[in-house]
């Protein structure tokens, strides 16, 4: 870079440097160009700069469509599928009906990274931005999360409840009960987490109902109703009600009867 | 129990599906999921960075400046969402020791000369890895640029740096690229 000719400042090769992007672009201002165009014509350094520079610039040009990916099918409908979250979308009346099964490679693709994110943006979409449908918004993405976390996370031995309680509010600052596991509702208590980006602001309560995992969601405000709601999606149903000062999402794959509504009403009675 | 129960909008398409907004929206996800590739480098992250990205879209569409670049907007979205992951995964993808890659790639480049056949020599698969080696900012701008052909000032928004930091970025980036192809193409001759 300390090539120039003898008599021009050795600064002259950083001050245009910042410049050849543009140069090379066809976007740098007249005086600039000038400046480019005079220096590199007496500076073999930044001439051959300039010409890799725009080698590389043109290699990619020329294989741009090679290099773009396509996005699955799968991805392009669950994205074409959020547009339902949009706050002035209103959501279509009709009948329940079942949704698609979600594939299993898609399931399988679904990290555990990520297994959190979906909620905070469910907890963003309720408290940050007033959704004129937050019950549909959280289960759908109390479901997408439970299906993700279930996947992976799921744990193999009955979990201690009041520990687990404890444990939680030792880390996070605010309390919950956590339903102990129950043989009358042929529920089992496998383990409490916390949403790693939402930082301990949604609790998730693990368990296994009925040979499948059943999830309850946590969130520290009240912001539906005390009467449950169900919403069924993707082959789920979740159940939403607040109590007290908490809010309840749970979701499981079993369908909706006397079982269901026996394990609601026992969650509810141990709930905080 | 008695359940109050809401219908859902199953087997109909979704509410605001046939809009401007939601069809030219949806009509990015390759570019974005293409880009989410390049950021992430697996497709399971790159999938869900998209997957996040449309989410946080589309519950912000009413934040969305009519008249605006949809695109560019969406891309910032990814961008955002891409940074947010990986400073809760421990790396930040623009701590960058930029003056170290400089010196690595003025070292890397000294006695070389640019060659005008390389171009027509370079493979898609060569162009990829060469592409994919560089490191994540100085990708991410050469990218954003020469494949999604982004202006300098939008992609300085997307990425949260100043327009010469993107300047900078993407004339070192091509350099880079550029030595390695070379490389790629000495080592086949």
């Amino acid at each position: 870079m300390n090539e120039s000719r003898p008599g021009e400042p050795v600064n002259e090769c950083r001050a245009c440097e910042p410049l050849l992007a543009a140069y090379v672009d066809g976007e740098v201002a007249p005086d600039d160009g000038e400046r480019v165009r005079s220096h590199v014509a007496s500076c073999a350094c930044c001439r051959d700069r300039l010409a890799g520079e725009r080698a590389a610039r043109e290699a990619i040009r020329a294989r741009r469509t090679g290099l773009r990916a396509c996005a699955s099918d799968e991805l392009k409908a669950r994205c074409a599928s959020f547009a339902a979250l949009r706050p002035d979308a209103v959501p279509a009346p009709g009948p329940v009906t079942s949704r698609p099964a979600i594939p299993a490679s898609f399931l399988r693709r679904w990290a555990p990274l990520s297994i959190a994110a979906t909620l905070l943006l469910a907890v963003s979409v309720v408290f940050g931005l007033g959704l004129n449908d937050k019950v549909q918004a959280l289960a759908v993405q109390a479901t997408i999360d439970h299906v993700k976390c279930s996947r992976f996370n799921t744990g193999s031995a009955p979990a201690d409840p009041i520990a687990a309680a404890r444990d939680w509010q030792a880390r996070f600052g605010w309390p919950i009960a956590v339903p102990a596991s129950s043989s009358a509702s042929r529920l089992e208590l496998r383990a409490v987490r916390r949403c790693a980006v939402t930082d301990g602001r949604v609790a998730h309560l693990m368990y296994i109902w009925m040979g499948e995992p059943l999830s309850v969601y946590v969130l520290p405000k009240r912001t539906l109703a005390d009467g449950a709601e169900l919403v069924r999606r993707f082959r789920h149903n979740s159940v939403m009600w607040s109590q007290n000062d908490r809010t309840y999402i749970m979701v499981t794959p079993h369908d909706r009867g006397p079982a269901l509504d026996g394990v609601v009403a026992y969650v509810r009675a141990n709930a905080f | 129990m008695v359940f109050r129960r809401r219908a859902t909008p199953a087997g109909t398409p979704a509410p605001g599906a046939d809009d401007p907004f939601t069809t030219e929206a949806l009509s990015y996800v390759d570019s974005l999921y293409g880009t989410a590739l390049r950021l992430t480098r697996r497709p399971a992250d790159a999938e869900d960075l998209v997957q996040d990205t449309y989410l946080k879209a589309f519950r912000a569409a009413s934040q969305f400046e009519r008249g605006t670049n949809l695109k560019a907007w969406l891309f910032t979205i990814l961008h955002n969402t891409f940074r947010n992951l990986r400073r809760h995964d421990g790396r930040n993808p623009v701590d960058v020791d930029s003056e170290t890659v400089e010196q690595a790639a003025d070292a890397a480049g000294a006695a070389q000369s640019p060659e005008q056949l390389l171009t027509r020599a370079t493979l898609d698969a060569d162009l990829q890895a060469a592409l994919d080696d560089l490191p994540d900012a100085f990708r991410q701008a050469v990218w954003l640029r020469d494949v999604e052909e982004f202006a300098y000032a939008e992609i300085a928004q997307m990425v949260g740096v100043p327009i010469g930091t993107v300047m900078s970025r993407i004339s070192r980036g091509r350099r880079m690229l550029y030595e390695r192809l070379s490389k790629v193409k000495a080592g086949a001759a």
